[in-house]
């Protein structure tokens, strides 16, 4: 069959089509729009709670920063790395989550298809980059947050306990290594029920689908 | 006062908006049949469309065609669809192809309906982006005006079209 053979059965749809949809414009009336969920919406208010939990530690840091100032002793160098390491990842989750929430305000839909699908997947990319730098420091986060809030507290936990710290810091080291292991472990193709469940949980397949989603694009503005 | 005057000009803006969209409505329908998978998905994408429309009508250039604006966000919308629908799913969800019968009471209509079928069976295999290409070049676009609404270059879109041609060629 030819393609512009199909092009006049292709143009009778018009008036089917016509008869069995309509749009309801009353939704769109008394700014109904807001009534309808934007697909962005639920990515913009994520990132601003990212941005708020990056606002915490940074606060915290901050706290710690302002107790070394006012105490007369200088501040030991494992708090002042557990400070800096709170403070940068606190730096960190807002630039990220801003650079995303700068994106989504970038997004117009009137633009050409390619621009915007090309957005649209740099977006994706950036949202899930964003939520591996977010997520993964935690093996071994919580060692300094927990230092940075006993230090706030006046104590001096590597002081009083060390041996925790070198555990905790031990622990995420194997935490993280494991889960790269396992990560690759399940993609074999001789598990592939295991391999599913894995991708439905973890980033690293929505993170290869937003590749090749970019990877389609850029295959058809280059062609 | 002041009040007054915003709401008979929002309800003017809206007037406006709904005449505009009347005109062009085929597009909102062709693009939602084009990407939604079923009844009740189209019907939701077709509002969607509506809504983004909505949305984007006050910073329409009045100076450019108001089809070529509608397409590109039509198009953006629909494939935006298409990619949450497949990223919840972790696969591409085809389109429902026996969902997108058309029927009609005319017997005469019966082999454009089933070359309408064929199509939607081929446009279902297809990514997106050509999809969004063959739609335009099916409601009769010129390459010029296919290659301002994609984005893309007008060789490129002679070079795809050649493409899309032959392959429904073979497989058709």
């Amino acid at each position: 069959m030819e393609l512009d053979e199909i092009k006049m059965a292709w143009q009778a749809l018009d008036h089917k089509l016509e008869r069995q949809n309509a749009i309801n414009f009353q939704l769109l009336k008394d700014d109904g729009a807001r009534r309808v969920r934007s697909s962005l919406r639920p990515l913009a208010w994520g990132q601003l709670a990212q941005m708020a939990f990056g606002v915490l530690f940074v606060l915290l840091a901050a706290s710690l920063w302002m107790r070394a100032g006012s105490s007369p002793g200088r501040l030991p160098w494992h708090l002042v790395a557990a400070g800096v390491l709170v403070h940068a990842y606190g730096i960190a989750a807002i630039a990220l989550a801003g650079c995303t929430l700068g994106l989504v305000r970038t997004i117009d839909y009137a633009l050409p298809v390619v621009a915007i699908q090309k957005q649209l997947a740099k977006l994706r990319r950036l949202y899930i980059f964003g939520g591996i730098v977010a997520g993964l420091p935690w093996w071994f986060m919580w060692v300094p947050v927990l230092m940075v809030l006993a230090a706030l507290g006046g104590v001096d936990l590597y002081a009083r306990a060390p041996s925790l710290v070198w555990i905790g810091m031990g622990v995420g080291a194997a935490g993280l290594a494991g889960s790269w292991w396992l990560h690759h472990w399940s993609r074999s193709s001789r598990r592939p029920q295991l391999a599913r469940t894995m991708q439905d949980g973890m980033t690293g397949n929505s993170l290869r689908n937003a590749q090749r989603i970019a990877d389609e694009i850029a295959r058809f503005e280059q062609e | 006062m002041g009040y007054t005057a915003t709401m008979a000009t929002e309800a003017s803006r809206q007037e406006r908006f709904a005449e505009r969209v009347e005109r062009h409505r085929g597009i909102i329908f062709k693009v939602a049949n084009t990407y939604g998978h079923h009844p009740d998905d189209r019907d939701e994408l077709a509002q969607e469309i509506a809504v983004q429309l909505w949305r984007a009508f006050p910073g329409y250039d009045h100076a450019r065609p108001f089809s070529t604006w509608m397409y590109r966000i039509a198009l953006n919308v629909g494939i935006s669809h298409v990619r949450r629908a497949a990223s919840r799913h972790e696969h591409a969800v085809p389109l429902d192809v026996e969902l997108h019968d058309i029927p009609d009471d005319n017997d005469a209509d019966h082999e454009s309906d089933q070359q309408v079928r064929a199509l939607h069976r081929f446009m279902a295999r297809l990514h997106t982006l050509d999809r969004a290409l063959l739609l335009l070049y099916l409601e009769e676009h010129t390459y010029r005006e296919i290659a301002e609404i994609l984005g893309i270059t007008e060789t490129n879109v002679a070079t795809k079209v050649s493409r899309l041609k032959q392959r429904i060629r073979s497989e058709i």
